[in-house]
């Protein structure tokens, strides 16, 4: 009843399955178009990590990946936090 | 004369597509345009069920490729509407007695004798696709909003745009669209889908029993008046004849204060 | 297999014809191994004999009638063709006639208005099936299909042994098929084609021959391809989408949908004045 009544004044949920099934889908359809096997784009962002650490001293814990569609293209968005240049 | 060759496929089986197929050639048809419906789903052949002309198929599209009978001898008219043909599919063969030249070659045909030539494509993405596709130069993409639809549908429109050399245009139909559901959050939204898509939109078609109906009596829904569905493919037909229609309002009004507290105190009373 | 048809129906008595048989030894052999060997049904029915072209004098006449007594056939009336034979019979006191006395399969091929059920009997399933010509289809005389059929049967001109052997060699063969056919499944055959089980919508049977379903036709049956306009089909729930003998095409009514109840009892539909029509079979 409680529950129902919350309902009622919300008038519609907030967590319903529509958004879940929007953001699942919109990552399953990023791997489907590129055809991207699990685990590829870990595999990726370690190297890209490994690769940007030869030149610079990186703050890790704020280092983002993010793959995102626009108009049925995918781009990948890398976002370092450089601390110091290594040389 | 030079028709147009629309193929309709959605990847996924189920969604609607020959009902889809059957209700845009009838709504077409009822707008004055000569239309031919051509079932490619050889071996599960459907649409002359959903037509009514079951009891009237003679020859096939296999037997017109394979020139056991002419084209003419092959379309079977509508009961109502005489500027409407089915070529039924072959039900006794599979996929592969029919090549992709070969349609090729049988849409020629049938766009020199027809407005519009409607492609029904058997689901799936194989060769059966492939060769319903071959002949076409338009696409209509039938999906529902279920997860499984429209991912299936992404396929299919990745596939569509590698021919773009043939496919000019394709665009999307929601079909089975739920607006109570959406509203209450639990299905994505005609929205939702087209920006997962990134496709142009063609029309929405609500859920309505009226479709099994129509089935049983082998009377497209688009050919009887008073019938959501039926409304709908009527609009949907428009706008493929280049008529700027707006997408039918589907929104639930918002309920009253009365009917609310009706459905407060009694759950079982829909709002 | 035998050259003699025996051809029994309720009311009209027992026809048996020799009108497969080219000559009058060959019709004596015939009859008297044929007939002894299998359980004298018409016993007390009307026997018809058919003679078909064989000449016979008044001897020869007498000859056959005694054949037919010591196997325990009496004939009440002979048929032929040849009028020098009706003259032989009449001589030997037995009634002869021109005229072919069961003319099967036409006799009974009107539906008596009091067999048409009642719900059906407006718009008639008769009447909606014998509607034919579903598409245009280039229809070829009837003529020039039997003449076609004619040609093909096998002959034997002087009914010497081996010529008869070769022919019952060349006749069809029957096809027993016991499965139930599914929705794409086909069966056809060069003969005559029995299946024992259900034919489905969807599927299709066809023979050169005769189709028999002992179950439920409710798919496309096509029986006498190659033009033989005799050819029958006969089901014990005769319900198809669509039926084909020969060049003749019939459909089901459109207003009737595919149903899986309502059985319509034994069937036969076979040509008649160029249409295909259904006809009961009664069996009392």
């Amino acid at each position: 009843m409680q529950l129902r009544i919350f309902e009622w004044f919300s008038q519609t949920k907030q967590d319903g399955a529509r958004s879940t099934a929007k953001d699942r889908m919109r990552n399953m359809l990023t791997h489907d178009r590129l055809e991207l096997p699990a685990g590829r784009l870990e595999s990726l962002e370690e190297e890209l990590v490994a690769v940007v650490s030869r030149y610079f001293e990186l703050d890790k814990d704020t280092t983002q990946f993010d793959l995102q569609q626009y108009e049925r293209r995918a781009s990948l968005i890398a976002n370092f936090r450089l601390l110091r240049s290594k040389c | 004369m030079s028709g147009r060759v629309i193929v309709i496929t959605s990847g996924k089986g189920g969604v609607g597509k020959t009902t889809a197929s059957a209700n845009i050639g009838v709504a077409l048809a009822t707008s004055g345009a000569s239309v031919a419906l051509v079932d490619m789903d050889i071996g599960l052949r459907n649409l002359d069920i959903l037509m009514g002309l079951e009891n009237r198929v003679v020859y096939n599209l296999v037997d017109v490729v394979e020139e056991r009978c002419k084209l003419r001898q092959a379309l079977v008219k509508d009961k109502k509407l005489p500027n409407l043909s089915l070529l039924p599919a072959a039900q006794t063969r599979d996929k592969s007695a029919v090549d992709a030249d070969q349609m090729k070659a049988l849409c020629e045909e049938l766009k020199s004798m027809y407005d519009f030539v409607l492609v029904d494509s058997p689901a799936g993405i194989e060769q059966g696709f492939q060769n319903a596709v071959a002949g076409a130069e338009e696409a209509i993409v039938i999906t529902t909003p279920e997860m499984s639809a429209v991912r299936d549908a992404d396929r299919i429109i990745g596939l569509l745009e590698a021919r773009k050399d043939e496919i000019k245009e394709y665009r999307l139909v929601l079909n089975r669209y739920r607006p109570t559901m959406v509203q209450n959050n639990d299905m994505m939204s005609v929205d939702d889908v087209l920006e997962i898509l990134s496709v142009k939109l063609l029309g929405v078609v609500p859920e309505d029993e009226e479709i099994i109906v129509s089935t049983n009596k082998g009377e497209p829904v688009s050919g009887t008046d008073n019938v959501r569905s039926g409304l709908a493919y009527r609009n949907i037909a428009k706008r493929i004849r280049g008529e700027e229609v707006p997408i039918m309002d589907l929104e639930v009004k918002n309920p009253s204060w009365m009917s609310r507290i009706v459905s407060f105190f009694n759950p079982t009373v829909r709002v | 297999m035998s050259k003699i048809a025996i051809i029994s129906q309720p009311d009209q008595g027992v026809f048996i014809d020799l009108g497969g048989c080219s000559s009058l030894q060959e019709a004596l052999e015939h009859l008297s191994s044929t007939l002894q060997s299998s359980n004298k049904f018409w016993k007390g029915s009307r026997v018809i004999l058919g003679m078909g072209n064989i000449a016979l004098n008044q001897a020869q006449a007498a000859q056959v009638l005694a054949i037919a007594k010591g196997v325990g056939v009496f004939p009440e009336e002979i048929y032929s063709k040849n009028e020098k034979t009706r003259d032989a019979f009449s001589e030997n006191s037995v009634k002869a006639s021109a005229v072919k006395p069961m003319n099967l399969p036409k006799v009974n091929l009107e539906i008596p208005k009091d067999q048409i059920p009642e719900a059906e009997a407006e718009e008639g399933r008769a009447a909606e099936v014998t509607s034919v010509s579903v598409v245009e289809l280039e229809h070829e005389t009837m003529e020039e299909s039997t003449a076609e059929l004619e040609e093909k049967l096998p002959e034997s001109k002087d009914g010497t042994k081996e010529d008869t052997a070769t022919a019952i060699q060349k006749l069809p063969q029957v096809l027993y098929v016991k499965q139930t056919l599914r929705s794409g499944q086909t069966v056809s055959h060069k003969g005559d084609l029995v299946i024992v089980g259900d034919v489905n919508p969807g599927a299709e049977i066809m023979a050169e021959g005769d189709i028999t379903v002992w179950g439920s036709l409710r798919g496309i049956a096509h029986a006498g391809i190659g033009g033989n306009t005799e050819a029958e089909i006969r089901a014990l729930n005769l319900q198809p989408i669509q039926i084909r003998i020969a060049h003749a095409i019939a459909r089901s009514p459109d207003r009737k949908r595919i149903t899986y109840a309502n059985g319509t009892g034994p069937e036969t539909a076979r040509i008649f004045e160029g249409k295909i029509r259904i006809t009961k079979n009664k069996f009392d």
